[in-house]
C-alpha cells in the first residue's frame, strides 16, 4: 500500500539520523518547505502505526528538561519501504512530465 | 508535574486527558515536551530578525500561551482513534477496540434505521399519485418528488457505506440530516416561549438525529469494511414500514414507530444477534442504540395525556418503545458484563516502539 505523504516526510526525517517528537515536526516542516506542519497529536498517531509496521523504532530515551524525550529510528522494513516508494513517485513524476513534454510539443 | 509548569503546559496536559490513561502514561512527557518545543522555536523563528534577547524573549511567552486550536485537534482526534479503535489501530486496547467495533455498528443501525423508512417513502413518492387530503393543501407532484429524492440522500449514504466509500457516505448523511434539524434548533432557540415538554421534545429529536451522526467519527480509513450482507437489510426495513399501515387498516390504532422507535428496534434486533453468537460487542451497540432510542422516545409520552386519537396512539408507541429499550438495557447490562469479564483485555496502551524492528 501506498505510504501517506505525511508519512513518508517522516520516514525520509529520519534517515541517516535518529530524532525526537519535535526534530520529526521540524525535519518534516522542513522537507515540505513549510507546506506540512504536523500537529503533536497527528504525530504521535502516524509513529503508532509507523512502528505497529515496523518501518521505525524507538532508538533511545534521554532526559531533557525534567521530561523523557524518546528517539526514533529507521528500520531497515522502513528504509525499504521508503524506498520503495521514493521509485513510486519517481516513475510517477516522469510519467507527468514526458507527457507534458508531448502535450506541449503537439 | 514540576513547580514552574507553564500555563502552555498546564493546558496542555489538560488537552492531553482526553487520551486513554496507559498511553497518556506512556507518551504524554513525550508529547509535552514535543509541543512546547514547537511552540517555543515557532515563537523564535518569528522574531529571527531581532536578536536572541528578543528571541528569548518570544520563547518566555510563548509558555504563557494557550494551545494552540490545531493541537488541541490533533489530540481530540488521536483520542477518538484510541478510545474507538479499529481491530488494526496501533496503541489502541483490546477494550478500546471493542468499544469501536460497537460505535461503529451504531452508526450503520443508525443509518439503516433512516434509510428504510426513506427508501419506502421515495418509492411511494414517486410511484403513487398524491393523496387528495394532502393535495387540498397544496401538496403537489412536484413536492412529492422533491421529497422523494432527499429521501433517496440517505439511501445512497447507507448504500455507499457499507460498499466502503464511508467519507462520502458521512458527508450525504450529514446532509440527509441537515433539514431535520431546522426544528428542533429553532425550538431550543426559542426556549424562553415553549413548554418544557416542547423542549424536552426537541432535545429528544436532536438526541436521536445526531447520535448516529457522531457514531460515524469511529468510521476511518484503516476501520474495516463492513459486510455488504447489511445491504440486504435495506430491502427489509423498507418493506416492515408496511407494517404500521397493515396495523392501522385492521385495528384503527396507529403504531408507528419514529425514528428513535426504529433505533429501539435496532437495538432490540442486535441484543438477539449478540445473544444468538455471544457477542459482547454486538449487546454494546444494542445497550447504545437503546438509551439512545429510548431517551428520544421521552418527549413523546406527554402525548398520552392527550384525548383518545392521533397524538394519545403516538404517545403509547412512545411508552412501547421507552419499554422495549429498558428490556434490551436490562439485558445488556446482564449479559455484557459477564462477557466483557470473560474476554477481559488483556492487550495493553501502545505498543512497545521498540519490539517493532524487525532488523534489530
Amino acid at each position: 500500500m501506498a505510504l501517506t505523504e505525511p508519512a513518508v516526510l517522516v520516514l525520509t526525517a529520519l534517515v541517516g539520523e535518529t530524532r525526537h517528537g519535535y526534530a520529526l515536526i521540524a525535519g518534516v516542516e522542513e522537507l515540505s518547505e513549510g507546506r506540512t506542519r504536523l500537529s503533536v497529536g497527528t504525530l504521535y498517531g502516524l509513529l503508532d502505526r509507523l512502528s505497529s509496521e515496523g518501518l521505525i523504532a524507538l532508538d533511545r530515551e534521554e532526559r531533557h528538561q525534567g521530561r523523557t524525550r524518546r528517539y526514533y529510528r529507521l528500520t531497515d522494513d522502513g528504509a525499504a519501504a521508503l524506498e520503495a516508494e521514493a521509485q513510486r513517485l519517481a516513475h510517477l513524476a516522469r510519467a507527468a512530465s514526458a507527457r507534458l513534454r508531448t502535450a506541449r510539443a503537439v | 508535574m514540576e513547580a514552574s509548569t507553564s500555563r502552555l503546559e498546564r493546558d496542555y496536559r489538560r488537552v492531553l486527558r482526553l487520551l486513554p490513561a496507559g498511553y497518556r502514561r506512556q507518551w504524554g512527557d513525550d508529547m509535552v515536551g514535543a509541543l512546547l518545543d514547537a511552540e517555543q522555536s515557532a515563537a523564535a523563528a518569528s522574531a529571527a530578525d531581532e536578536g536572541p534577547e528578543r528571541q528569548a524573549e518570544e520563547r518566555d511567552i510563548a509558555l504563557l500561551q494557550r494551545p494552540p486550536l490545531r493541537e488541541v485537534a490533533g489530540v481530540a482526534a488521536l483520542a477518538v482513534r484510541l478510545h474507538l479503535a479499529s481491530p488494526s489501530t496501533a496503541g489502541a486496547t483490546a477494550a478500546a477496540r471493542l468499544r469501536g467495533d460497537a460505535v461503529r455498528r451504531v452508526a450503520l443501525v443508525g443509518l439503516l434505521a433512516a434509510a428504510g423508512p426513506a427508501l419506502l417513502s421515495a418509492v411511494t413518492g414517486l410511484y403513487w399519485p398524491v393523496p387528495p387530503e394532502l393535495e387540498a393543501l397544496g401538496h403537489t407532484r412536484v413536492d412529492a418528488l422533491a421529497s422523494a429524492l432527499l429521501a433517496l440522500v440517505a439511501v445512497a449514504a447507507f448504500a455507499l457505506f457499507v460498499t466502503g466509500r464511508h467519507r462520502t457516505a458521512s458527508v450525504l448523511a450529514v446532509f440527509a440530516v441537515v433539514p431535520d434539524l431546522r426544528h428542533p434548533l429553532e425550538t431550543l432557540a426559542s426556549a424562553w416561549r415553549v413548554s418544557p415538554g416542547t423542549l424536552l421534545g426537541a432535545a429528544c429529536w436532536l438526541l436521536v438525529l445526531l447520535a448516529p451522526l457522531v457514531a460515524l467519527l469511529a468510521w476511518r480509513s484503516d476501520a474495516p469494511r463492513p459486510s455488504r450482507r447489511w445491504l440486504l437489510a435495506l430491502p427489509v426495513v423498507a418493506a416492515l414500514g408496511w407494517v404500521p399501515w397493515l396495523l392501522w387498516r385492521a385495528t384503527g390504532a396507529l403504531v408507528a414507530p419514529d425514528a428513535a422507535g426504529s433505533l429501539a428496534l435496532g437495538a432490540a434486533a442486535c441484543a438477539v444477534v449478540a445473544l444468538r453468537r455471544s457477542d459482547a460487542s454486538w449487546m454494546r451497540t444494542a445497550a447504545v442504540l437503546a438509551a439512545v432510542g429510548g431517551l428520544g422516545s421521552l418527549g413523546q409520552l406527554s402525548l398520552l395525556g392527550y384525548p383518545p386519537g392521533l397524538e394519545r396512539d403516538l404517545g403509547w408507541t412512545a411508552l412501547g418503545t421507552v419499554l422495549l429499550a429498558a428490556a434490551v438495557g436490562v439485558v445488556a447490562g446482564v449479559t455484557g458484563r459477564r462477557w466483557s469479564a470473560q474476554a477481559a483485555p488483556t492487550a495493553v496502551t501502545a505498543p512497545d516502539r521498540s519490539a517493532s524492528d524487525a532488523s534489530a
